[in-house]
């Protein structure tokens, strides 16, 4: 007899086994018996692929369940099962949850804070790009746990700006932790470690990476988070299956609003309109969670830096026309290119003004 | 009879002294040539008899053997008919063999005994004047190649007849004014052309100034190009050395403009993406030398250098950071300098609006394959990183901007310094500084070395980042006529580094 949680991981490293196929096994047998149960049994059980059948029939055995445990300590990859302590609590409360999770590095944050998914597109714009950085080393400098996919654009820049602070990030992968995808993020994923942070996945090592892995794990997204931040996305994007789950599991959803005129942000601007939360910058998320106390920095005001003749000339045409083309500057305010150009680096640099794509500038508020 | 004639040929871009032993014979009449001579020089038999029969004189039916000596050098190109038919016919004149032996003759014959030109007579006129040799005849149309070397008779020859007269004192030619002051080139190409771009302007200035390394990096249509061939229009002038110097390589391989005589002003190549890497380099069987080579004291441009071939662009490594190439072949082994100014443009990905904000079509592992086409080392040998974006309708209408020969005085004054600065070093510019000099050379003032440590914390820079980054603040400060390096140098300098962080760093 096997005790529940080894049953688990043994039907899970079975390949091609998911986690929909143990709760379905879950209504016709006790899976602590599943190693005395004879096969014919099993193969006669209905709503199960075939193929799935044969291979835990193949593979079910006191053996493998003795390799797979040492094979995962070689990986050094750990897993959780639902019914452990440390299984991320949100989790357990959406359809169908993982049995068994497995992890590299700390998942005992995941129950520590408030945790926020943050989610958009993997081509994404520079807006994009500060935005997604913006509100992640924001948000995980009072504290808050960022997770996000591990995928290009957003996703990465997001994990990426959370390294070194207070809030731990937590990737959430659609392959097994071993092998993570896309192999850009691998460099990624190891900062993450080494930060304190956590990859998980509910993949055993070595399975095949599907397509429909990443929208299966984008429910662990959402399940896992208190809130789905949408920083941007197209009006077909992938984040938007996340927001869909995050709707069925009644969590809050937070959407940064893009220009009207830009493609990577239709999306973003369509779920605001069916009501997702409009928001601006931190306090907008925070407010929602009022039961939590954080602890703020004081941030850097305004008026508290002195600006020179020059910088307060280029802040004031900045001002005026709200994102402004270097050219436009020298033009405008007849200074020299040499002037602007410093003067501007400086401004980047004090976190006044923003660069955004083509040399233009916008301010940072 | 024996009679030697001294001539000249070339290895590379270098000339050497060929003697030709004429010795006519009695015995069966033939015409051997011998002393490991090329086709050309083979052929020159039959130029050289139908050259004397028509020009008057009787070629002798004897025994004639011409050995080129040293015979262990291969000899190429059609230098010798000259020297071959004088030797010939040496009974017929009068000088001495002192004066012939202080002559050097090059010419090709063509048969009715016109002599044309040749290629290379600049080094020849070179080497003539460092070994002291005294006078050397030309042909007539090469003789604006040798007004710009002092110190040597230069004797231009139309065809034989004349050159046997002269040699019998019954003709007088005159010798080449060597004494006339080049004039440089005419840009035609001008930065008031470029509207707008106030940026990318400001970088070339610098490039210019510092004798830096740039990449542009932008949309297609945004004037990459535009601005790379106006650069040598800001460049500080040419020198005469140089001009010297560059007009051998281009005499060489004949490729001066005969209404000039000289290469005049800084050499502008920017070969196509589908060249080879020999014709880059240089190579061949003959070692010729490649683009590099040809753009040695101007500027290299390679347009979208990322669709040049990657092994090409790895082995222009070396030539830029040492400055000099060695390219060898079986028979030769060769040396060339290669000091130019290394510009290259390319698009930010595959179809070229990414991040410009344009729709960009790429996925982004095209992006990513693209950029990394250049590679980590290359990248390292460029100081300036520039965003070319495409400039708004309404600049066209604004007045026209700075002149190239306002800039060019600012970029010669900050030379100056430099030169000033590196007395009794190896260092020409501020590029050539090493990771040892930076020290010495770049002083930094308190405010710069705050705004170092603030640039330091946000960007976590490398420490060659940071050579790069005071190298080109140097440079700025230059321009400015700043002893120490200021914050605004610093600032400024960092705004040239930024494109790298955007597209290079991932």
């Amino acid at each position: 007899m096997l005790s529940l949680n080894e049953a688990y991981l043994l039907l899970i490293s079975i390949p091609n086994v998911c986690s929909s196929d143990i709760y379905k096994l879950e209504k016709f047998i006790d899976l602590r018996h599943i190693l005395d149960i004879k096969n014919e049994y099993i193969l006669n059980i209905k709503n199960i692929n075939t193929n799935i059948k044969e291979n835990i029939v193949q593979y079910k055995s006191k053996s493998y369940l003795g390799e797979v445990k040492e094979n995962l300590i070689k990986n050094k990859v750990s897993y959780v099962s639902i019914n452990d302590d440390l299984y991320p609590k949100n989790l357990k409360n959406i359809y169908e949850p993982p049995k068994i999770l497995f992890f590299r590095g700390d998942i005992s944050i995941l129950n520590n804070g408030l945790n926020i998914t943050m989610v958009g597109a993997r081509k994404c714009s520079t807006y994009g790009k500060y935005c997604a950085e913006n509100f992640s080393r924001e948000l995980s400098k009072v504290g808050v746990n960022i997770l996000s996919g591990l995928a290009m654009g957003i996703d990465s820049y997001s994990h990426e700006a959370c390294i070194g602070n207070k809030g731990k990030t937590v990737a959430v992968i659609a392959s097994s932790v071993d092998n993570i995808t896309p192999k850009i993020s691998i460099c990624l994923g190891e900062k993450i470690l080494n930060d304190g942070g956590c990859i998980l996945s509910e993949y055993y090592i070595g399975s095949n990476v599907y397509p429909h892995n990443f929208v299966k794990r984008n429910r662990i997204l959402s399940g896992i988070s208190d809130g789905v931040l949408v920083v941007e996305a197209s009006q077909k994007s992938g984040s938007l299956i996340t927001v869909d789950f995050a709707l069925e599991q009644g969590k809050n959803i937070f959407c940064i609003p893009g220009n009207i005129n830009s493609i990577t942000s239709q999306g973003c601007n369509n779920i605001i309109k069916e009501g997702a939360k409009l928001t601006t910058n931190l306090d907008d998320i925070l407010q929602e969670y009022n039961h939590i106390k954080f602890e703020f920095e004081e941030k850097k005001k305004f008026d508290k830096i002195k600006l020179n003749d020059y910088s307060q000339k280029i802040i004031n045409i900045i001002k005026q026309k709200g994102v402004s083309n270097i050219d436009e500057i020298c033009e405008t305010t007849k200074l020299s290119i040499k002037i602007v150009n410093s003067n501007i680096n400086e401004l980047i640099l004090n976190d006044l003004i923003i660069e955004m794509d083509n040399k233009n500038y916008s301010l940072n508020i | 009879m024996l009679s030697i004639i001294n001539s000249s040929n070339l290895i590379g871009i270098d000339a050497f002294d060929v003697s030709v032993e004429v010795d006519i014979s009695r015995g069966i009449p033939s015409f051997n040539i011998v002393g490991l001579a090329g086709v050309e020089i083979k052929e020159s038999r039959e130029r050289v008899k139908s050259a004397i029969t028509n020009s008057g004189y009787n070629f002798p039916n004897l025994r004639i053997v011409i050995n080129l000596s040293p015979a262990d050098i291969k000899k190429e190109g059609s230098f010798f008919d000259l020297p071959i038919s004088i030797g010939i016919l040496r009974s017929i004149i009068k000088k001495d063999d002192s004066y012939l032996k202080e002559s050097i003759f090059v010419g090709e014959l063509s048969l009715d005994g016109n002599i044309k030109k040749v290629r290379g007579i600049l080094p020849i006129l070179i080497y003539a004047k460092e070994n002291n040799i005294k006078r050397v005849f030309i042909p007539y149309e090469n003789r604006l190649e040798a007004t710009y070397i002092e110190g040597l008779e230069i004797i231009p020859l139309k065809n034989l007849k004349q050159t046997i007269e002269y040699l019998n004192d019954f003709l007088k030619i005159d010798k080449i004014d060597n004494n006339i002051e080049i004039k440089e080139h005419y840009y035609e190409d001008d930065f008031s052309d470029v509207y707008g771009s106030y940026f990318v302007k400001r970088g070339a200035e610098i490039v210019a100034a510092g004798n830096h390394n740039m990449i542009m990096i932008g949309p297609p249509g945004s004037g990459k190009t535009m601005i790379a061939k106006r650069i040598v229009s800001i460049l500080p002038s040419i020198t005469k050395d140089e001009i010297i110097e560059v007009s051998k390589i281009y005499s060489s391989i004949g490729m001066i403009d005969e209404n000039i005589g000289v290469f005049n002003k800084r050499p502008f190549r920017n070969p196509h993406h589908t060249t080879t890497k020999q014709s880059i380099i240089g190579g061949g069987v003959n070692a010729k030398p490649g683009e590099i080579v040809l753009s040695h004291r101007g500027v290299l441009f390679l347009d979208e250098i990322a669709e040049f071939d990657k092994k090409i662009l790895e082995s222009l490594r070396q030539p830029i950071e040492d400055k000099e190439v060695n390219i060898s072949r079986v028979k030769y082994n060769l040396k060339y300098p290669s000091n130019f100014l290394f510009m290259a443009s390319m698009n930010p990905c595959p179809c070229g609006y990414n991040m410009s904000g344009q729709d960009c079509k790429c996925r982004p592992y095209e992006v990513d394959r693209y950029i990394n086409k250049i590679s980590g080392p290359l990248l390292d040998r460029f100081d300036v990183f520039t965003e070319v974006n495409s400039i708004h309708y309404s600049e066209f209408s604004k007045s026209k901007s700075e002149k190239s020969i306002n800039i060019r005085k600012r970029v010669e004054y900050a030379r100056n310094i430099q030169l000033k600065r590196y007395e009794g070093t190896n260092i020409k510019s501020n590029d050539d500084m090493k990771s040892s000099d930076i020290e010495k050379y770049c002083k930094l003032d308190d405010n710069a070395k705050k705004s170092i440590d603030l640039i330091f914390n946000k960007y976590n820079l490398s420490n060659r980042s940071y050579t790069k980054l005071l190298k080109v603040a140097r440079t700025i400060s230059d321009l400015e006529k700043e002893e120490n390096i200021t914050q605004e140098s610093i600032m400024e300098a960092f705004s040239y580094r930024k494109a790298y962080y955007k597209y290079f760093k991932c």
